[in-house]
């Protein structure tokens, strides 16, 4: 296959994709950012009814960070009717450190919507997506999700009726976090991966849920109009009402109000 | 030009630092020296019909211009607690000259019209509760938005002027002024910034005219009031506690900020404050808006549109038949003076 057409088949693939996922994706980039601003608080409280002592926290809490983010999200979604299940029974040969502290985040939660899989995982490290999917080290379950480049061909060579009868390419929600804490969420879709070797057909950026937001307001709404009652009163007198009523050297003002200005 | 006329020093003055000019500059532009223009200024010397038409003519006023009296009576109000801000003395002096040109203007223009009943308490309260009775002295139900507060507070009788867009490091400050033999409360907005913000300001100097009227304690103390008075009069309480469902996040926030049109930062410094959110939930929602650079602007698609006061641009359309009308009747040679041309 061409280098053209190949790069054809990953731009079908993200616009299928994208458009598939297009209600679940705020749902899943809110339900991270929300999980993401209540741990520190949920963490503080566990330590502190746990009475866990301060040595110990940090490890505590880098263990449990992951799976406590992991069930929020989960809970979050499914109170927007999002099911989703955790992954648990894939386990990562290779226990090095790294690995060993993300284990649980890297496993992840996995759905279905609109007859696709998908999944949503913690980037590798931090800050270094660098368009690149956590491999799927030497679990068969997640060599097998990540592999997809078959289906495209499948799909191509069937008639447009028979086409719902092959699977859909299965999709991966990545998700990472800036010093700040700050939550980017990408959707990507898996290529083919072993070991430590991993490809996609694209990894995207998704638009924050915010910048998708309609205007509600329209200019026109705000405006009501003032009513104002007018008098019949002469302007050339107010304006200058020294220069047009000079009668022997004294200034009068034929409105009969007095000088604006002598008020204050 | 008549005998026995009168050429205001302080009206030179005026029209010199509305233009931006210094007195060497104008002196330039005249054809005189710099101590000449002082001599004018202080009312020293009398400048001849020549050279007041050269001045009329740099400044963009006409000669009768500096022949009309000037105008007492109008305070800086709360221009003067901003010292501790980030303006300069230059510019808080042009905002100042700006709005009282303006005040002139309207002063003479309100005696043809029934101007709208003043509907503002004093109170001696706290931010919160003043906020909350002021909302229901200008008929507002505590429960819901203002959606157009400029309006809302035209309708009772306080005046709002336009501070020209240039001058937007001043975003707003207010006073109390002699109109129609009644005291009346004015503030002075500078529109050159977002909607919220807007609303903000001037929700933030309806505070200062409740709340400090006569000014009282320390001006750092005045300011925080007046934010918080600004806050609980956008955002009452009562109804805050149901608007922010838990989890808060951002999109929640963006939501709320399209209902009650105050900034996203504003709804979380309001969270926060109601203890609907931790400290640090808040200070992580502040640092996810800043690493999206959402704390210096907020996201386009949500903006707020902003308000126009409509007095004062009423007052001329019901008087004049052209812009340029106005601007001879008030001594101007064009209408780009002070914040007319945002008007007319």
């Amino acid at each position: 296959m061409s280098a053209e057409n190949d790069q054809n088949i990953s731009e079908q693939l993200k616009r299928e994709i994208f458009e598939d996922f297009s209600p679940i994706t705020p749902i899943i980039y809110i339900a991270l950012e929300t999980a993401q601003s209540i741990i520190p608080d949920c963490l503080d409280l566990i330590i502190e009814k746990c009475k866990i002592e301060n040595e110990f926290t940090n490890k505590i809490c880098a263990y449990l960070r992951p799976t406590l983010i992991r069930s929020i999200v989960q809970l979050i979604l499914k109170s927007n009717n999002v099911e989703t299940l955790a992954i648990t029974e894939e386990k990562i040969s290779s226990m090095n450190d790294d690995w060993g502290r993300l284990i649980l985040s890297n496993n992840g939660l996995a759905g279905n919507y609109a007859q696709r899989n998908y999944r949503i995982l913690k980037a590798f490290k931090t800050n270094a997506i660098a368009n690149k999917l956590p491999p799927p080290g030497q679990s068969i379950k997640k060599q097998k999700y990540y592999c997809n480049f078959h289906l495209r061909q499948s799909r191509m060579k069937l008639f447009t009726e028979d086409i719902e009868q092959i699977p859909k390419h299965n999709a991966i929600y990545l998700w990472d976090e800036s010093s700040s804490g700050s939550i980017f969420l990408y959707l990507a879709c898996p290529k083919w991966g072993k070991g430590n070797k991993v490809s996609a057909y694209f990894i995207e950026p998704v638009e924050h849920p915010i910048t998708l937001l309609e205007r509600l307001i329209s200019p026109e709404e705000i405006t009501e109009e003032l009513g104002l009652e007018k008098l019949q009163i002469d302007l050339d007198n107010i304006i200058n009402p020294e220069t047009e009523n000079i009668q022997d050297g004294e200034i009068s003002n034929e409105s009969g109000q007095d000088n604006l200005w002598e008020q204050n | 030009m008549s005998q026995g006329r009168i050429i205001y020093g302080s009206r030179i003055e005026q029209a010199r630092k509305l233009t931006g000019l210094t007195q060497r500059e104008l002196a330039e532009k005249v054809g005189v020296n710099q101590s000449a223009i002082a001599f004018y200024e202080k009312e020293k010397t009398t400048p001849s019909e020549d050279i007041v038409k050269g001045i009329a003519e740099a400044t963009g006023f006409l000669p009768a211009f500096f022949e009309r009296i000037p105008i007492d009576g109008f305070s800086k109000g709360s221009l003067s607690y901003r010292a501790y801000k980030s303006v300069t003395a230059k510019e808080e002096d042009k905002a100042y000259l700006n709005a009282k040109l303006l005040y002139e203007h309207l002063g003479i223009m309100a005696k043809s019209f029934v101007l709208p009943k003043l509907q503002l308490p004093i109170i001696r309260e706290r931010p919160e509760t003043s906020a909350e009775i002021t909302r229901a002295a200008l008929g507002v139900s505590p429960d819901v938005p203002i959606n157009n507060l400029t309006y809302l507070l035209e309708k009772n009788g306080i005046i709002i002027l336009p501070l020209p867009v240039f001058l937007r490091k001043i975003d707003a400050f207010s006073t109390w002024i002699y109109l129609q033999d009644d005291k009346r409360p004015l503030i002075a907005e500078s529109f050159g910034k977002s909607g919220d913000r807007i609303r903000f300001s001037i929700a933030h100097e309806v505070g200062h005219l409740v709340m400090h009227n006569p000014p009282k304690s320390s001006i750092k103390s005045m300011e925080k009031e007046a934010n918080d008075f600004a806050s609980a009069f956008l955002m009452p309480k009562s109804i805050m506690r149901n608007e922010f469902t838990q989890p808060v996040n951002l999109f929640s926030i963006a939501e709320l900020k399209l209902k009650w049109r105050v900034s996203m930062q504003a709804l979380i410094f309001r969270a926060k404050t109601l203890r609907i959110i931790t400290d640090r939930q808040a200070t992580y929602l502040f640092s996810q808006m800043s690493a999206r650079g959402w704390r210096i602007k907020e996201p386009n698609n949500l903006n707020i549109p902003v308000e126009k006061p409509q007095l004062f641009r009423k007052l001329i359309e019901g008087l004049y038949d052209s812009p340029e009308k106005y601007a001879s009747d008030m001594g101007m040679s064009d209408t780009r003076g002070a914040g007319v041309a945002l008007l007319v």
